[in-house]
């Protein structure tokens, strides 16, 4: 499970990997300071962060760029398509615009997010870490509890002068799928009662309000079903990770 | 596939052309990166497994040059000289749907994360002199090859399969001309030439398939540690597909180092002084067998390579072959990153190896004070019966050979105080402060004066 | 591949001794930590690696700690676990400045490979003779990190008290707190 490899990797003296929610089938929300936006606002989106792979029979996991790509367009779309539902106007920040100083600011900013969104699954919904070699099982902060108060700090007003958005939507999907050797395998192993692991499908939203910093919205998404290959199925994915997204106060439909 | 002639108008070691031979004046433009070690293979990341955080693990899909044992069924003689044909095209990127598209997006992503990491050394004159020797080896393949310097004091370099070459600060440190690090630039532009990334990925993944099945098979049949020993049978078998990949690159590596006018002999000697700081090394202290290094781990691989490339040196030599080395634009060329890397070496702790490294760099450069003073920073640190002696001894050599840096009294103060001469260490902490005022330790400089002076 | 194996059956072992760990609340108070006490004014969430090294943290790992260790004794190293770089071992004759550049080796080694100090001062504890030291890198995701330590060696052993940060916000957001905590260090041996 090298899903979670990258936030593993965010801090030397944390090593994470067991299973976030392998054992988890639904989807998970966390949301919430924010239940509602305000009316006219404008919410950016940042470029998804997409990643598609096959499990192979062996077990080893192999980047599929055709797929990729393909699900990085799907997504955008029903993006597109949710939020005309929602009645906010689609923008996608198109990052070829941004001088070299705010590509910069926009990288520091990204590092940011991707520490805190590391901390949020590292807390909230991994089972196990190891923290300087020593196993932490459910490493949940008792301080902090459901509490929700996440900030980027004054730097997010890179967006916020390039785009005029009040707010900023960020969008990370890992998408694991069984090869056909995988699952001849799976079965011949299910019937010998020795179970070898499926794909899976991890990702996470989150909403930044770009006037404040403050992280107001955070959708996690680990389950062992979705498919992003295929225009027909990826809207479903993309409205699970949308799943209690903040709705205008009054919703133009 | 595409059949590029890397040798252009080279065909056979009988036929050299003058100018090949004499491309001495030309100025490296280039630069790539070469392997060794930190961490070992860099396999693909199993189900269920914890991985370590931090590590500078490389994803799959990198290259690395690490030598392994010597059998093998395709074993590539070095002799007779023959060259290696490219099998990419100038600027060529897999097409969207196949599997070596797939291993480049992932390399793309790593790199973006390279770029940013505080691990990378970002120096545009260091860079840019570096990238210039790779370019002048991967000649119209400059443009698909980039360099990444990378501040990890093991000898290493690592090609990954979109072009990405990583170039660590502990291959740096080591090499001792141009022509040196252009025999390890070369070796890894010759795994982007070979496809060597996709090759493996392609052979790990078969491998593994045939090991999940038997891991089924044992845990059904309860006798799980059986699989763990087919696992590293398996390994084995991977290792020495790769090893195959790393003859052949160091031979197509050597030979873009002749195309590019460099003395090829260079390749076989970076192996020599490798192989010479490990037994000196182990000669210190015999119970530092492999410390850190995966490259120490390889003995007798090492000592083949050392030799094969040293029979094709000799081959090139008779042919007419001459080269340059490159040596004081080298060591210009790291500039103060050269005491940054001494520095980073001292810190690995590792003080039987970095005696042994600053040995081998005192020899071939006994002229210059750096080493020494950090011969003497090695003794301070190392803090053992006669190490204080040892190291006035070489801070005063260091001085001697004109060594003006302010670290110098830094660590010959700190070292006279704790020899319990105060005078002397007050009078050249006076001078550290007196050369770097702004020093961020000042503060703690100044504290140390006083104290010894409290107590004179 | 052995080692995945061990390290899984290792972490079911532990679970199954219920050895594994878990964070619990530290309230404002007095906390010991080996020849010296301290005192927080804010909550922290807190777990103990073992008896001498534990990691507190407010808004996550990711994003700021403060790690003591201590009893870092004669050939030991600052963080302990294995890595591929391991840092320099500790040597009870380090002076202050050598303490110093220890604590930066071993960040170093920890990830924060361009560590630099920003600036390096003796500091007292009661009787104890300690530095404080201000530090700053980018991790190896490349974020921006600040940091601020307190060292210190007692009866031949190494003590330090390290915060570490993100330079956004996260740095400046508990500044107050670890520097009162810092100002708040007393000895336990009562001065003569």
């Amino acid at each position: 499970m090298d899903t979670f490899r990258g936030v593993a990797r965010l801090s030397a003296m944390i090593a994470v990997a067991l299973v976030v929610a392998a054992c988890q089938t639904t989807s998970m929300n966390r949301t919430d300071t924010l239940t509602t936006l305000e009316d006219d606002v404008t919410v950016i989106v940042m470029p998804a962060d997409v990643q598609l792979v096959e499990l192979t029979a062996g077990g080893l996991e192999e980047p599929n760029a055709q797929w990729t790509a393909d699900a990085t367009g799907y997504i955008h779309e029903s993006l597109k398509s949710s939020f005309d539902d929602l009645g906010l106007t689609y923008q996608v920040l198109d990052l070829d615009t941004l001088s070299e100083q705010e590509r910069l600011q926009e990288e520091e900013l990204g590092k940011l997010h991707r520490a805190v969104g590391a901390s949020i699954i590292v807390h909230r919904f991994l089972q196990v870490i190891q923290v300087r070699g020593s196993v932490l099982v459910q490493p949940k902060l008792p301080v902090m509890g459901d509490k929700f108060d996440f900030s980027l700090g004054d730097q997010v007003s890179v967006i916020r002068d390039h785009s005029g958005a009040d707010y900023a939507l960020f969008l990370f999907v890992k998408d694991q799928y069984s090869s056909a050797g995988r699952v001849a395998l799976n079965v011949v192993a299910a019937l010998l009662g020795a179970p070898v692991r499926g794909g899976s499908q991890v990702g996470y939203a989150s909403l930044v309000d770009l006037r404040s910093g403050e992280l107001v919205w955070f959708n996690l998404l680990a389950r062992q079903t979705g498919d992003l290959r295929k225009a027909e199925t990826a809207p479903e994915t993309v409205a699970e990770l949308l799943s209690n997204f903040p709705s205008k106060t009054t919703t133009a439909q | 596939m595409t059949w590029t002639d890397p040798f252009r108008s080279w065909r056979s070691p009988t036929n050299v052309p003058a100018a090949f031979a004499r491309a001495a004046g030309v100025l490296c433009l280039t630069a790539c990166v070469a392997t060794g070690g930190g961490k070992s293979e860099t396999t693909p990341i199993a189900e269920g497994q914890i991985v370590e955080a931090g590590d500078g693990s490389v994803s799959p899909g990198v290259v690395d040059v690490t030598p392994e044992g010597t059998d093998s069924s395709l074993y590539v003689e070095p002799l007779p000289l023959r060259p290696i044909p490219a099998d990419i095209d100038i600027g060529e990127r897999p097409s969207l749907e196949t599997d070596e598209a797939g291993l480049w997006m992932q390399m793309d992503r790593a790199e973006r994360q390279l770029a940013t990491s505080g691990k990378r050394i970002r120096d545009p004159e260091l860079e840019s002199y570096i990238t210039g020797i790779v370019c002048d080896l991967a000649n119209q393949y400059c443009g698909d090859v980039r360099v990444y310097l990378v501040r990890t004091p093991i000898f290493n370099a690592t090609m990954a399969p979109n072009g990405v070459m990583q170039v660590w600060s502990g291959l740096l440190l080591r090499a001792q001309d141009e022509a040196q690090l252009a025999a390890v630039l070369g070796h890894e532009i010759a795994h982007y030439l070979r496809r060597h990334s996709i090759k493996r990925f392609r052979d790990i993944r078969s491998k593994l398939t045939g090991l999940a099945v038997f891991r089924i098979a044992a845990a059904v049949f309860g006798v799980a540690p059986v699989g763990d020993v087919a696992a590293l049978g398996m390994m084995g078998s991977i290792q020495s597909y790769s090893r195959d990949h790393e003859r052949e690159s160091d031979f197509m590596g050597q030979n873009l180092m002749v195309e590019s006018g460099y003395d090829p002999m260079a390749a076989s000697e970076l192996w020599a002084q490798l192989n010479r700081e490990r037994a000196r090394m182990e000669e210190i202290d015999p119970d530092k067998k492999s410390p850190r290094s995966v490259f120490f781990a390889s003995h007798p691989p090492s000592e083949e390579r050392e030799e094969n490339l040293r029979l094709r040196a000799e081959a090139f030599a008779q042919s007419g072959v001459e080269g340059r080395r490159g040596r004081e634009d080298y060591i210009a060329a790291l500039g103060e990153w050269r005491e940054v890397f001494l520095r980073d070496e001292l810190e690995l702790g590792e003080y039987a190896q970095s005696e042994a490294l600053l040995e081998i760099l005192v020899d071939s450069r006994p002229e210059d004070g750096a080493l020494r003073y950090f011969q003497g920073e090695l003794y301070r640190a190392r803090s053992q019966d006669g190490d204080a002696d040892l190291a006035l001894a070489a801070y005063a050599e260091a001085a001697e050979l004109g060594y003006t840096e302010a670290g110098l009294y830094r660590g010959w103060g700190l070292t006279a105080l704790k020899n319990g001469d105060n005078a002397a260490g007050v009078a050249a902490l006076k001078t550290y402060l007196d050369l770097a005022p702004e020093a961020p330790d000042a503060g703690m400089i100044q504290f140390m004066i006083g104290s010894a002076d409290a107590t004179s | 591949m052995k080692k995945i194996v061990l390290s899984l059956g290792l972490t079911a072992l532990l679970l199954m001794a219920g050895c594994a760990k878990q964070f619990v609340q530290v309230d404002p108070s007095t906390q010991q930590f080996g020849p010296v006490s301290f005192t927080t004014a804010q909550p922290w969430n807190k777990v103990d690696i073992n008896a001498d090294h534990s990691m507190w943290t407010v808004d996550g790992l990711t994003l700021n700690t403060l790690e003591l260790t201590g009893n870092v004794g004669k050939g030991k190293r600052l963080f302990g676990s294995a890595k591929t770089i391991k840092g320099p071992q500790f040597d009870p004759s380090m002076s202050l400045p050598e303490q110093s550049e220890f604590l930066l080796a071993s960040l170093r080694a920890d990830g924060l490979p361009n560590a630099e100090i920003f600036g390096l001062e003796a500091f007292r504890i009661g009787e104890i003779d300690a530095f404080t030291v201000y530090f700053g890198g980018e991790n190896e995701d490349g974020l921006d990190t600040l940091g601020l330590a307190v060292g210190f060696v007692h009866d031949e052993a190494f003590h330090a008290i390290i915060y570490r940060a993100a330079s956004e916000h996260y740095y400046e957001k508990l500044l107050p707190e670890v520097t009162g905590i810092i100002e708040s260090l007393k000895s336990n041996e009562v001065s003569t």
